[in-house]
């Protein structure tokens, strides 16, 4: 246990400066420099070639390519990358407030989805060709199929125009909270239950389960002991990915209700090149799946014991 | 007293190839204390007749006929009518036991649940029965808190054998209990049902393909073919006076006896020949032979065959 944890940080730390090397380098190859477009912003003219070799020997962006190399490594395990080139403040503290406006969001919704996809999916699964069954498979295709932005300004028209009982967008109050999330829900316990479903099925026509019933054992033991328990690996696996889809997703529903995170502030930073913020969002997106994985890793050895005596 | 009897019992599957007769008219019995075997080659209705007994069999199945377990006809009897009577009065010992047993439950824990389900123990006494049936059927017990894939191959048989003993069952169905073992494992497991049979005095349906098995455990046997049985009669009998071409065919191959194979392969149940189902791999037959099937014949009380050879 402690061998696999050890090991499992080892590569999630190679993951890191790989991500952190990739995003760095990418950026500079890219096309476009924003020396040129921040200066032009301020002064609204194209900028002459002085004041942009100025602007990047004011702000590090010229020099020896390893040498940026270095001292970007150095500052990303600091987890510090300095000012954004546009308002000039420190990255980190700005980035650390929207993060949490996102991952309230993304925290929410995971906590509400996760558990009502299971109870759906596996009522699905135990009553499969029953009409409960059809009805939950019609709907989480039509769930998969809604655009996110589609439906939260469906329910914006309803809830805040035609009914007026919800706030269009801002943030803060909890009623705020409502709509971003029935939007982020709706397509992931529309996924979630068609996993939950299918997972459960495989797992009902093993042999184990004739051993179970074999043995005369009541249909909801079955159901969870059996079937259930061995479905936990796939259902685990498949939430740890879908925690990044999520993060991605609220991207999309942030812009729809103008919810202060990162998603607009990234795509911003993308458009002006704003180098340190972007590295500065690759490397925490980075370091949230590794730490996931980790997560994922962990909880596979309690819930398999075949995982759990091979790795010692 | 009989405990089981099949009359006329028909079971067939509905599937895209057409209707598979998978057990055709057949006439069983077992009594108190009695062990059966059926021999046959893979697809001649072995299983399906075990487990129409226990009734796990897959919803596209149709039966016709009667099967009584003491004066209870099974297949009129609802699925909670034999909840109840599976695992309690009904046992099997199914197939595959790295399969069959849940790979997230220790072995103990499979009888546990039997026992608390079927004898009212509370938690404490089943562990301590469970440990004990465990160590009787011969798991040292070091390894009764075991999972499936951490035992060898002939110990996860022991504990299949220890789950189908769990409840003191009238009668035991046992499914191919030496397949895949190593033969010195067969022996060890053979003499284990060799000797619950003989000191709990427990009915046995036993399915085997293997002669020397039938020779050790069998009071009767029934050689099965396309979903008949050919030939029923003692041990006795069928070794020594087999009568049927199927049976002669069946102990010649043996490899003691010269291993002289039956020619041509046993019919597809989608398609069966007219007349004797046996009667193109047969040396004997006649224009007869292809035209109608066989009934029955009594050669002596016990021992019966549906061969028109016995009938002229």
């Amino acid at each position: 246990m402690k061998k696999l944890i050890i090991r499992r940080l080892l590569i999630g730390l190679l993951i890191m400066v790989v991500a952190s090397l990739l995003s760095f380098t990418v950026l500079y190859v890219a096309p476009g420099n924003p020396a040129e477009s921040i200066l032009r912003e301020r002064t609204g003219a194209d900028p002459s070639y002085q004041d942009i070799s100025l602007f990047m020997s004011n702000n590090n962006l010229d020099g020896n390519l390893f040498s940026k190399i270095a001292q970007w490594l150095v500052m990303a395990f600091r987890f510090d990358f300095g000012e954004s080139l546009y308002t000039g403040e420190p990255v980190m503290a700005e980035f650390i407030r929207r993060l949490w406006a996102t991952l309230q969001l993304t925290l929410i919704s995971m906590g509400i989805s996760t558990p009502l996809a299971i109870i759906i999916g596996v009522a699905a699964a135990a009553k499969k060709n029953k009409i409960f069954d059809h009805v939950s498979r019609i709907l989480s295709l039509i769930g998969l199929s809604i655009p996110d932005f589609w439906l939260g300004l469906f329910l914006m028209i309803i809830f805040s125009r035609t009914l007026k009982w919800l706030p269009a967008f801002g943030y803060g109050s909890a009623a705020n909270y409502i709509m971003p999330i029935i939007t982020l829900c709706v397509a992931q316990i529309a996924s979630l239950t068609r996993i939950v479903r299918a997972t459960m099925l495989e797992k009902l026509s093993e042999d184990y389960i004739v051993t179970a019933r074999g043995n005369g054992l009541k249909k909801k033991m079955i159901l969870m002991k059996f079937a259930f328990r061995n479905s936990l690996g796939p259902i685990v696996t498949y939430l740890g990915a879908s925690f990044g889809h999520l993060l991605a997703g609220a991207v999309v529903v942030e812009t729809v209700f103008s919810w202060p995170g990162v998603g607009a502030f990234l795509v911003d930073a993308v458009y002006s090149r704003d180098y340190p913020v972007i590295q500065g969002f690759v490397m925490i997106i980075a370091l949230f799946y590794v730490v996931i994985n980790l997560v994922t890793d962990i909880l596979y050895v309690y819930i398999d014991p075949r995982i759990r005596f091979e790795k010692g | 007293m009989r405990l089981i009897e099949g009359r006329n019992l028909k079971v067939y599957f509905d599937s895209d190839a057409g209707k598979v007769h998978a057990v055709d008219n057949v006439n069983f019995h077992i009594d108190e204390g009695e062990n059966l075997v059926f021999i046959g080659e893979t697809g001649s209705g072995k299983t399906v007749l075990g487990m129409t007994i226990m009734r796990l069999l897959p919803t596209n199945v149709y039966y016709e006929g009667e099967l009584y377990f003491k004066d209870k006809n099974l297949i009129k009897a609802t699925e909670k009518e034999m909840e109840g009577l599976r695992g309690r009065e009904l046992a099997i010992i199914m197939q595959n036991p790295l399969t069959a047993l849940n790979p997230c439950m220790s072995i103990k824990k499979h009888l546990v649940q039997v026992l608390q389900k079927h004898k009212g123990m509370d938690k404490k006494s089943a562990s301590d029965r469970a440990a004990e049936i465990l160590v009787e059927t011969g798991i040292p017990e070091d390894q009764i808190d075991y999972y499936a894939h951490q035992l060898s191959g002939g110990l996860r048989q022991r504990a299949l054998i220890a789950l189908g003993l769990a409840c003191d069952s009238e009668i035991l169905i046992a499914d191919e209990p030496t397949k895949g073992l190593d033969v010195t494992v067969q022996l060890q497991v053979v003499k284990l049902l060799r000797k619950i049979s003989d000191n709990k005095k427990k009915a046995m349906f036993i399915i085997t393909h293997d002669l020397g098995v039938a020779a050790a455990l069998a009071d009767r046997i029934a050689i099965m073919y396309c979903g008949r049985i050919l030939e029923s009669g003692t041990v006795k009998e069928i070794f020594e006076s087999p009568f049927h071409p199927y049976t002669k065919g069946l102990i010649a191959a043996h490899p003691s006896r010269g291993l002289n194979p039956i020619q041509g392969y046993s019919a597809s149940l989608v398609n069966l020949p007219e007349g004797c189902v046996f009667c193109p791999r047969c040396d004997h037959a006649t224009a007869k032979c292809r035209e109608s099937e066989p009934e029955e014949f009594d050669l002596t009380e016990t021992h019966k065959v549906r061969c028109y050879l016995a009938g002229s």
